[in-house]
């Protein structure tokens, strides 16, 4: 019997409706991709009928694409981020929010490193035409913050020194997220971004190897949205390390496993089609997560971040005595508290802060996540 | 609960209709229609649900002292037509006015932020048009609560009209004869509707959401693209609602006047608000217009009569000036259309009325849809060109492009053809198979599209 509690809430009647939903008959093995080969068909045909347009990317659907990058590659992206002019008002505040920080603890070195999209990634690459750059965003936002951003707080974006091609296929094929060679790219692009203020963080880790999880094919998010969509995805890949031993504390509490990477080691994982092994073997998003690490040279760390921290979370902190990475998302909601900047980096004595995700919330253009407040 | 989700279309419709037709008595019948359409509210409110069933309660209770005590009638009418505004106005106006008034007056009062209940505009104007016919006479109070519970609640109409009076079903609480013909054409009726919503509002929502999430930068090309979709949303989104309100009244004995006749062909303004949601435009008339004197008044107040008649309607969906400025708009062109323009209209040729009809549409539903005086001039400009043509690219690059053969069907759907070519087939005696036939086709497609996809909430109940 659900609690009256869900039941006000909403969430027993949500939770019905999807169960009605994934458990329908038929759906997996007949109806649903029946429903997408039509689509995709109707789709194609529809754009042929039509002068020419860029005929790089197949609708799926909901503004789910399969594109085409280099030869032959595939993958699934979502709808890129339009232009706003009103927008340039967001990041005005936004950098205006990081220089005032700045300028009250003058003594914390701070970094901010959004995320691009893949998507925005192909707009970058010009997959989308040349006509439409002038109202996609691309790379436009994360240039235009340089210019709005104090020189002394650290700046740049994920992948920014290197070409599209690179950029793309730091992300799986159909999610969101970096997959692991890509996550260690990006790190040791932070870690040259890091290291100069903070010297005694030592070397960056080296991989002595990759392992790739067998049987695992990973369809993520734009997969599921685009109409579980599986002719495209992704071997689970990792970096074997020999990282130093770290002490994690989730909500300020031992004991909690950070991630099932030992269960994928073992073959004991979720087989299912569409299950989301990013969140499963890197970690699922928490509030905040506290890491030690005792023979670290850097100062501590503080991460103000979302879910793309998750897979370089043991990286990153093996360079810092202590590191704190926080969801704001979720933060209030796992820790009980609303987040209050001066009091964590008091708290704490912060010595770095770095602001990374996805580049809608890092430089404040969509609105959609709480911010910390000063 | 939706219509267009699995929950209702899986386990309430077929269990309802099990437990309704399991019950030989019109008393039992009409008391599990209340306890059903009940469940069906608090399934979406499970809180507000308790608002509704005072409303029940007191509105049944009013109506009985409008028609006991015949010397107070008018005061009892003119305080419970009252009360029931009040609830309206503190649930959906109060913060309006509380902005208002401090921008004005240069005040500071706390703004409320009450959560709107679902379908209190429609159930509210049920409750009042109720009152006023039994004030008339012109229907008789109810005195069972039962039956009155279930004329308010009924869930086919609770949440997203059309609105109902009373005097429609009055005969029918009663003595309603169902029959396997009205539940075929129920089935079939809600069928329409759901693939009107599911197959053609949620694609043409999504077209509209997407490009008017951008700027009027985009151009002339892409923002015809933009309206045009959203045109065709909230007529298929709300005239889909009806027909399966309609449907779901006929398999339960009960027949709905129609809320909507073809409206995108009107041949003038006039016209057009014959044809669109007619049970509000009917309710406006009856219970506003006409009591301020109709058109037996001189010009000067019939104008101002008609300006406040329309600036009512628009505030009626929704709490925001961009409503009431909807709603004068189209004060003005039917005072125009009256005054000025009406008569050189009727001369012109069908296309060049169709012309201006639709655009005079088009442009009232970029006041209904943006909220920003200066967004709305930008995108009235970019219908026009002042931001240049825009280019196909553009629409591809936003995902929507290879979406229009949907707009193509919505061209057809929005006109009598379709009905008029299952017409013609009964000369070929297998009426009867397509009927069928097309309606299992709307029910598995849409039914896969919902799996799929999952449902998007109609636009009508936020109004």
């Amino acid at each position: 019997m659900p609690s009256p509690g869900r039941i006000v809430s909403g969430d027993f009647q949500h939770d019905f409706e999807s169960a009605a939903r994934g458990n329908f008959p038929l759906s997996q093995a007949t109806l649903i991709p029946l429903y997408r080969e039509l689509s995709a068909k109707v789709s194609h045909v529809s754009l042929l009928a039509l002068p020419a347009v860029p005929d790089t990317a197949d609708p799926l659907l909901k503004g789910y694409r399969l594109v085409r990058v280099g030869d032959g590659e595939r993958r699934i992206c979502g709808p890129p981020t339009v232009y706003l002019e009103a927008d340039r008002r967001k990041l005005m505040d936004r950098a205006s929010y990081y220089n005032d920080l700045h300028a009250a603890c003058p003594t914390v070195h701070f970094y901010v490193f959004p995320v691009l999209s893949a998507a925005d990634w192909c707009t970058v690459g010009g997959l989308y035409g040349d006509g439409s750059k002038k109202h996609l965003v691309g790379d436009r936002y994360a240039r235009e913050f340089r210019t709005l951003l104090d020189p002394a707080i650290g700046y740049a974006w994920a992948a920014e020194d290197c070409s599209f091609q690179e950029a793309i296929s730091c992300y799986y094929r159909t999610d969101h997220h970096w997959n692991f060679p890509g996550a260690y790219k990006v790190y040791r692009q932070l870690w040259r971004f890091l290291h100069p203020r903070s010297p005694q963080m030592g070397p960056p880790w080296e991989p002595k190897g990759w392992i790739e999880i067998p049987g695992v094919t990973f369809h993520g998010s734009s997969a599921l949205r685009a109409g579980r969509c599986d002719s495209v995805g992704d071997a689970i890949v990792d970096g074997d390390f020999d990282l130093p031993e770290v002490m994690t504390r989730i909500h300020g509490f031992e004991g909690i496993e950070r991630n099932a990477k030992r269960c994928y080691h073992t073959g004991d994982y979720d087989k299912a089609e569409f299950t989301n092994h990013y969140a499963v073997y890197f970690g699922k998003d928490y509030g905040l997560i506290e890491y030690t690490s005792d023979g670290a040279g850097g100062g501590n760390l503080a991460v103000i971040g979302d879910s793309f921290d998750n897979c370089i979370e043991p990286l990153l902190a093996s360079h810092f005595a202590h590191t704190w990475f926080v969801d704001l998302r979720l933060y209030a909601k796992d820790v009980g508290e609303e987040f209050d900047m001066d009091t964590f980096l008091r708290q704490h004595e912060i010595t770095d802060v770095l602001f990374l995700g996805t580049q809608s919330w890092v430089l404040g253009f969509h609105p959609m996540e709480p911010y910390p407040v000063r | 609960m939706v219509f267009s989700s699995l929950t209702f279309l899986f386990f309430f419709l077929p269990g309802t209709l099990i437990a309704y037709y399991a019950w030989p008595s019109r008393w039992w019948r009409n008391t599990l229609l209340l306890f059903v359409s009940l469940l069906f509210y608090a399934w979406g409110e499970p809180v507000y649900v308790l608002l509704f069933l005072a409303s029940i309660i007191v509105n049944w209770g009013l109506a009985l002292v409008i028609a006991r005590r015949r010397s107070y009638k008018g005061w009892t009418l003119a305080a419970s037509v009252t009360l029931n505004l009040l609830g309206i106005g503190i649930f959906k106006y109060a913060g309006f006015i509380v902005e208002n008034v401090n921008h004005i007056l240069g005040t500071a009062w706390p703004i409320p932020h009450i959560a709107l209940p679902i379908g209190i505009s429609f159930y509210t104007f049920q409750a009042i048009s109720y009152l006023v016919d039994v004030y008339r006479d012109a229907v008789k109070a109810q005195r069972n609560p039962i039956f009155f519970g279930t004329y308010l609640a009924m869930f086919p109409q609770l949440i997203a009209g059309p609105i109902v009076r009373y005097e429609t079903i009055e005969d029918e609480m009663l003595g309603r004869r169902e029959n396997a013909e009205d539940i075929a054409t129920g089935l079939e009726r809600f069928c329409v509707g759901l693939g009107k919503k599911v197959l053609i509002a949620n694609t043409m929502g999504y077209i509209a959401d997407t490009l008017l999430a951008t700027a009027p930068t985009i151009g002339a090309l892409p923002t015809w693209f933009a309206f045009s979709a959203y045109a065709f949303q909230i007529y298929f989104d709300f005239s889909g609602y009806s027909d399966m309100a309609i449907g779901l009244g006929h398999m339960f004995g009960f027949h709905f006047l129609e809320n909507f006749n073809y409206p995108y062909t009107a041949k003038s303004v006039t016209d057009f608000w014959r044809r669109w949601h007619i049970s509000l435009s009917t309710f406006f008339r009856d219970y506003v217009y006409i009591p301020l004197g109709g058109s037996r008044v001189s010009t000067a107040r019939w104008t101002l009569n008609l300006l406040v008649v329309w600036g009512l309607t628009g505030l009626w969906h929704g709490a925001s000036w961009n409503f009431c400025l909807w709603g004068c708009y189209y004060g003005v062109l039917l005072i125009g259309e009256r005054l000025l323009w009406g008569r050189l209209l009727e001369r012109l040729g069908s296309f060049i009325q169709h012309l201006y009809t639709i655009l005079a549409f088009l442009i009232g539903w970029v006041f209904f849809r943006v909220d920003h005086c200066s967004t709305m001039a930008g995108w009235i400009a970019a219908l026009f060109g002042g931001y240049g043509l825009g280019d196909l690219a553009t629409l591809h690059a936003l995902g929507v492009l290879h979406l229009w053969p949907w707009l193509v069907v919505a061209v057809i759907a929005c006109t009598p053809w379709p009905q008029e070519m299952f017409r013609r087939l009964t000369a070929y005696r297998i009426e009867g198979a397509v009927h069928v036939s097309w309606a299992a086709f709307l029910l598995v497609w849409s039914t896969v599209a919902l799996v799929v996809g999952g449902f998007n909430p109609f636009i009508y109940f936020r109004f």
